[in-house]
C-alpha cells in the first residue's frame, strides 16, 4: 500500500475485528482540535510516540477543516465533529464524523506547492499533510454525515 | 500561545513563540505577530524553539507574516523548530521558501544578508 495514497473503504469487504476504543463528540468551534488533541493523548490506543505525532496532527487538520468551513454562515445547529477511536486488527482507526457540507478530503484538490513566497497562498495545506502522513485515508458519505477514516499501525512499522 | 520579542543590536527583531500553533494558537498568535512584524524592523527572526506543535493554520501565520515582510523589502527567517515541527515545514515546502536555521547566528547573518 502507498503511504497517502487514498482510497475509499469499501464496506462489503471483510474487515478484522473491530474494537471501539474511545469516542467523544466535540463543539466544532475553534477549541475542537486542541481538545480532540488532548482526547487522542489521554486515550490509551496502542500507537508509538511517533505514530501518535502523525495522527494527532492529521487529526487536527480534519477537525480544523470541519470548524472552519463544514458550515456556512447561516446553516443550522447543530455544530459538533464527533470523534472515534477504533482498534481494527492491527491498526487503529480515527474516524472524524461531522453532518455539514459533503466534503471528500481523499478526492478535494490540493493547492499546489508554490515557487515563490510572492505565489504561496495562504491555506490549503491541511490535505496535503492528512494526505502524505496518513497510510490510509478513506472516506463515506451516509444520512447526511461525512465520515473521514484515518489509519495508522499500531505497532509502530510502515504499512506495506 | 505565547509571543515575546527581543529588539537585537542589528536591527533584527526576534519573535519567539512558544505554545501549540495550531487554529486557537494561531487566532492568539496572528494579530500580535503581525503587528510585531509591522513595525519599521523588516528583518524578522521567528524562534519556533517553543512551539511544540505546529499545523497548517500555522504555516499560514508564518507565510502571511512573511509574505507582508517581503513585500516591505523585509525578510523572515526560522529558528530551531522541533523536530515535528520541522517535519511539517518539510512536508508543505515552505522551508524552500522560508530560510529554516538551527543556529542563531546564521540566522542572524541570513536575515540581513542582501536578497
Amino acid at each position: 500500500m502507498e503511504p497517502g495514497k487514498p482510497h475509499t473503504v469499501e464496506t462489503d469487504a471483510p474487515r478484522a475485528e473491530t474494537m471501539s476504543v474511545s469516542c467523544r463528540t466535540f463543539p466544532a468551534d475553534r477549541t475542537a482540535p486542541r481538545a480532540a488533541a488532548a482526547w487522542l493523548r489521554s486515550t490509551p490506543t496502542g500507537l508509538s510516540p511517533s505514530r501518535l505525532a502523525d495522527a494527532e496532527l492529521c487529526m487536527d487538520e480534519l477537525v480544523t477543516n470541519v470548524v472552519r468551513h463544514a458550515w456556512a454562515d447561516g446553516d443550522p445547529g447543530p455544530r459538533s465533529v464527533t470523534l472515534r477511536i477504533d482498534r481494527v486488527g492491527a491498526e487503529v482507526e480515527i474516524t472524524v464524523e461531522d453532518a455539514g457540507r459533503p466534503f471528500d478530503p481523499t478526492t478535494a484538490p490540493i493547492a499546489p506547492i508554490a515557487q515563490s513566497l510572492e505565489d504561496a497562498l495562504p491555506g490549503g495545506r491541511g490535505l496535503l499533510l492528512v494526505r502524505s502522513i496518513a497510510p490510509r485515508v478513506a472516506y463515506q458519505r451516509s444520512n447526511g454525515v461525512n465520515r473521514t477514516t484515518i489509519a495508522f499501525r499500531a505497532d509502530g512499522s510502515a504499512t506495506g | 500561545m505565547l509571543v515575546e520579542h527581543d529588539d537585537l543590536e542589528d536591527g533584527v527583531r526576534m519573535i519567539r513563540l512558544k505554545g501549540r500553533l495550531d487554529l486557537e494558537g494561531a487566532e492568539a498568535a496572528d494579530l500580535k505577530l503581525t503587528s510585531l512584524a509591522a513595525t519599521r524592523q523588516n528583518f524578522v527572526i521567528v524562534d519556533l524553539d517553543g512551539v511544540e506543535f505546529m499545523s497548517s493554520i500555522g504555516v499560514s501565520v508564518i507565510v502571511r507574516v512573511a509574505r507582508a515582510l517581503t513585500s516591505r523589502k523585509g525578510k523572515l527567517v526560522l529558528l530551531k523548530p522541533q523536530p515535528n515541527v520541522a517535519d511539517v515545514l518539510a512536508r508543505t515546502q515552505i522551508d524552500q521558501l522560508i530560510p529554516v536555521f538551527v543556529e542563531l547566528g546564521a540566522a542572524r547573518t541570513a536575515v540581513l544578508a542582501a536578497t
